[in-house]
């Protein structure tokens, strides 16, 4: 059985480094994707762009998808994501700064399968990073078509 | 035979005396002739001539043979004797002689005083008749045939009785029977009689009983009087008494009636009304005191004097109709005005023999009158304030009233003018359309029967300006006749030149709308990506700095000296400082943001699950709490919520260390409304930084003391504002604080 990516959509450099790292902490053996803006993680999924023709899995295990992302934005990726049929059914966290009830409503409207906002404090942060982790990797059974 | 007797009688006297001077002649001797000259006289008187005569020779003979010395012879020796007979028989002579012309004297006396007597009867003014006691005419006179109509052969052939109307026959017997009984002698009395024609008359009748000379019934003396007429008069006078009886007492004006000497001799129910008395009978037993009953005043408020009043000068011969008096009751104070109409009554002779004087009650019609006056006079005030012109036209075009603003603007100064000449001469014109015709001008369709009301015109006012007038025009009707009509201009000059004005800058006013609302709304789309941006990025450095030193505190302690460690430990502190910052500027702009719905919000509910939820997060704290029930308000439920959760929060927070905390929800009543009030026993504040209260991020306290960031009642303070309400807060160190929110539609009903 292949181990499926997690893919990792965030423009902040520092918050890449702070979540990989945390992810790191909890030993998981999922690979990270990452990818900077809407357009690059849109490209990944659908094997377009740049990633036209990538090697691996068509689909990852599951994709953490920040907000406020340059080019296109994560509610406009979420939207792509649950347009198209291939990835309709792929678990999708939204993971951002925003405590806006707006950015929560308008997710889970369109299909995010969970909401968890950014912490301030590393600590905080890095405990629902791993909690994220092994959740969507072990404890949720994921969807048929992703197999 | 009666005359006879008398002479025998009277003749014979001698021999009585002859013999009664026998018997007596010792005491009368020796006088012969003693008792014979008186008996001759007596004799005369009473048998006349012959009887005198005869008993002169009688005696003669008789004292010549008796008593004569010598006696009982016929010659006498002495001369004397013969001297003395012939002396007795000339007195004798004489006594008869001079009774005989008594007698005749006094005869003819009876004669001519029977003969006046009988033409007394027959040709008096007033007819006369004889009856006997049973019925019958012993005699009657011309005049009494004349008023009975029939001839004297006639009325002495029938009974007295039959010429009386059967209707008044017993009445007439009674008296009859009544006199003949000796009850009275004489008694006159009216009936009526059938004239020979067989009409009714009325006859006056006095009757007298003559008794005879026993004094006895005799007969009646009828003196009758033909009164008829008279009856017919007094008929006449009763019907026109009760035809005046009738009017008066039909008429609703008071009459009263005087005689020359001021009494009242008649007057009718309405004088009694008038003057306020009960009833005719009323007034009539008061009449003689009317000065002591009632106050009377002139015309101008005066009191009249009694010589003043409508009587007097009536019976001064002053004539007059509509004097006005104003009269009161002296006890009951009721005061009423008269209108007086009064005249001399003139006998024949055009003497004054009374007054008549008919008096009116004009109190409601003066008061009408006055009330009248004062409407006049106000609407005359308001006409002459009134800025407006008000022109009354006749139904043919003419001005017959017009206020003083009307004749300033078209420049007249009296009335009569015709409508032609105003609108020429104030060159009327259709406000906008000047080349409209004017047949159809307002006041000449008011004349038609029309109502305008609002059309604009541009005219020249007599001093030059030009205007711009609202007209209104109105029909006057009279039984489904236009008799006139009435106009009023406003000027609306004024009025159309702002209207102008605010045309003109209305475009420019909804220019500058549009443009301050574009404005508005890229700074409202700017303050919601600027929050955005405070949620979102703001936070991302933020948890670099923490998760960074974080990391260098983890990878690298070794290489860190304990101030190093310090100092990332004030990093991290910094950062969740920040972060605190960050969130409450959220909260602040999100409590003032989106639009908001206004719902009844129930506050005590709210609350008591507010402050439950704060006593779960905070078990170790025992706090009292108090919420008066029922207590709502018109609001959004959102923001409500979040304010009441900030006021109770504090109470909660700044009453932590006091022994016996309190926390208090009620409504109270304060400059004439309603607030919610949130009070707790804590630790208070000084008033004199009250102000800085309500601002964002000022703080009364330290953190080291209450923990806080500053934007708590500012939130409140921007909810309640957006509410419409008020907040206000009272306190004092160490005495608690309480905060006061006014809010719409707040009550405290009991719930049901």
């Amino acid at each position: 059985m292949m181990t499926l990516p997690i893919l990792m959509v965030e423009d902040n450099p520092q918050d890449e480094i702070l979540t990989l790292r945390s992810l790191r902490k909890v030993n998981l053996v999922n690979p990270v994707e990452v990818v900077r803006d809407g357009q690059q993680a849109l490209d990944y999924l659908f094997k377009e762009g740049e990633f036209a023709g990538r090697p691996g899995p068509d689909l990852p295990a599951f994709v953490l998808l920040d907000l406020g992302l340059p080019r296109v934005g994560g509610l406009e990726v979420l939207a792509r994501i649950r347009g198209d049929a291939r990835t309709a059914a792929l678990p999708v966290v939204v993971f951002t700064s925003s405590s806006e009830e707006e950015d929560r409503l308008a997710s889970i409207l369109r299909g995010a399968n969970s909401f968890v906002r950014k912490p301030v404090d590393f600590a905080g942060f890095a405990e629902k990073v791993a909690k994220l982790g092994v959740y969507w990797l072990a404890v949720n059974e994921p969807p048929p078509s992703a197999r | 035979m009666k005359v006879a007797f008398r002479f025998i009688s009277s003749s014979l006297l001698p021999v009585a005396a002859c013999w009664l001077q026998r018997l007596c002649w010792p005491f009368i001797a020796p006088f012969v002739w003693f008792l014979f000259y008186p008996v001759v006289f007596l004799s005369s008187w009473m048998g006349g001539f012959a009887a005198g005569m005869a008993s002169t020779l009688l005696s003669t003979c008789l004292a010549w043979w008796f008593f004569l010395e010598p006696v009982h012879t016929l010659v006498k020796p002495l001369a004397g004797s013969y001297v003395s007979a012939a002396m007795f028989m000339v007195m004798g002579f004489l006594f008869s002689f001079v009774h005989l012309r008594l007698h005749r004297a006094n005869r003819e006396k009876a004669l001519a005083l029977e003969a006046e007597h009988q033409a007394t009867f027959r040709q008096a003014a007033v007819g006369l008749g004889h009856m006997t006691l049973d019925g019958v005419w012993l005699q009657v006179n011309q005049r009494c045939c004349e008023i009975l109509g029939r001839s004297k052969e006639e009325l002495l052939a029938m009974p007295w009785e039959t010429i009386i109307h059967p209707d008044d026959l017993e009445p007439f017997r009674s008296l009859v029977r009544r006199m003949v009984a000796g009850e009275f002698s004489e008694q006159v009395l009216e009936t009526r009689f059938i004239h020979k024609k067989g009409s009714t008359g009325w006859l006056n009748l006095a009757v007298s009983l003559v008794r005879d000379a026993e004094g006895g019934p005799g007969y009646f003396i009828a003196v009758v009087e033909d009164i008829t007429n008279r009856k017919q008069a007094e008929e006449q006078l009763r019907e026109n008494r009760a035809i005046l009886d009738a009017a008066l007492a039909s008429m609703t004006d008071a009459v009263f009636v005087s005689n020359a000497a001021g009494e009242f001799i008649e007057f009718n129910e309405a004088f009694a009304t008038f003057h306020r008395f009960d009833g005719k009978a009323d007034c009539a037993r008061k009449l003689a005191d009317y000065p002591d009953i009632i106050d009377v005043f002139m015309a101008n408020g005066e009191p009249a004097p009694l010589d003043m009043w409508a009587v007097p000068r009536a019976l001064r011969g002053e004539t007059a109709t509509n004097a006005e008096y104003t009269l009161r009751r002296k006890d009951t104070g009721e005061s009423w005005v008269g209108s007086y109409s009064f005249s001399p009554i003139r006998d024949r002779h055009g003497e004054i023999a009374g007054s008549v004087v008919v008096g009116r009650d004009i109190t409601e019609l003066k008061r009408v009158e006055d009330e009248l006056k004062r409407n006049q006079a106000r609407l005359a005030a308001v006409f002459a304030a009134i800025p407006d012109v008000i022109l009354e036209y006749d139904a043919g075009g003419k001005a017959v009233m017009a206020n003083e603003a009307a004749l300033r603007v078209a420049g007249v100064s009296s009335l009569g003018f015709l409508r032609t000449e105003v609108v020429a001469k104030l060159r009327f014109r259709k406000f906008g359309d000047p080349s409209a015709s004017l047949e159809d001008l307002p006041v000449s369709r008011a004349l038609r029967g029309e109502t305008v009301a609002g059309e604009l015109y541009a005219i020249r006012t007599a001093d030059g300006r030009d205007r711009i007038i609202s007209t209104f025009a109105a029909p006057f009707w009279d039984g489904g006749k236009v008799t006139g009509a009435v106009a009023l201009w406003h000027d609306v000059t004024d009025l159309k030149q702002a209207e102008e004005r605010i045309s003109r800058n209305a475009a420019e006013l909804e220019r500058r709308v549009t443009e301050r609302t574009a404005q508005l709304e890229a700074a409202n789309s700017e303050l919601e990506s600027f929050a955005y941006a405070v949620s979102h990025d703001l936070r991302a450095p933020l948890r670099a700095m923490d998760g960074f030193s974080q990391i260098l505190l983890e990878d690298c302690a070794e290489a860190l000296t304990g101030e190093g460690k310090a100092c990332l430990a004030e990093i991290t502190k910094a950062s969740h400082r920040m972060s605190g910052l960050i969130d409450g500027l959220l909260l602040l702009s999100r409590a003032t943001r989106g639009t908001m719905e206004f719902v009844p919000v129930d506050l005590s509910a709210l609350s008591e699950t507010m402050l439950a939820e704060l006593a779960r997060g905070d078990p170790a704290r025992q706090v009292h709490w108090r919420i008066e029930p029922g207590i709502r308000a018109q609001g959004d439920p959102r923001m409500l919520a979040s304010a009441m959760g900030n006021l109770l929060g504090n109470a909660w927070k700044y009453s932590a260390r006091v022994p016996e905390p309190r926390i208090e929800v009620g409504i109270v009543l304060e400059d004439g409304r309603p607030w919610v009030r949130v009070a707790d026993n804590g630790c208070g504040f000084n008033m004199a930084y009250g102000e800085k209260l309500f601002k964002p991020f000022q703080r009364l306290h330290r953190q080291e003391e209450f923990p806080g960031l500053g934007i708590g009642l500012a939130t409140v303070y921007r909810i309640v504002q957006r509410h419409g309400g008020s907040l206000k807060a009272v306190s004092a160190i160490g005495q608690g604080a309480a905060f006061l929110m006014s809010l719409p539609n707040l009550s405290a009903m009991e719930q049901s």
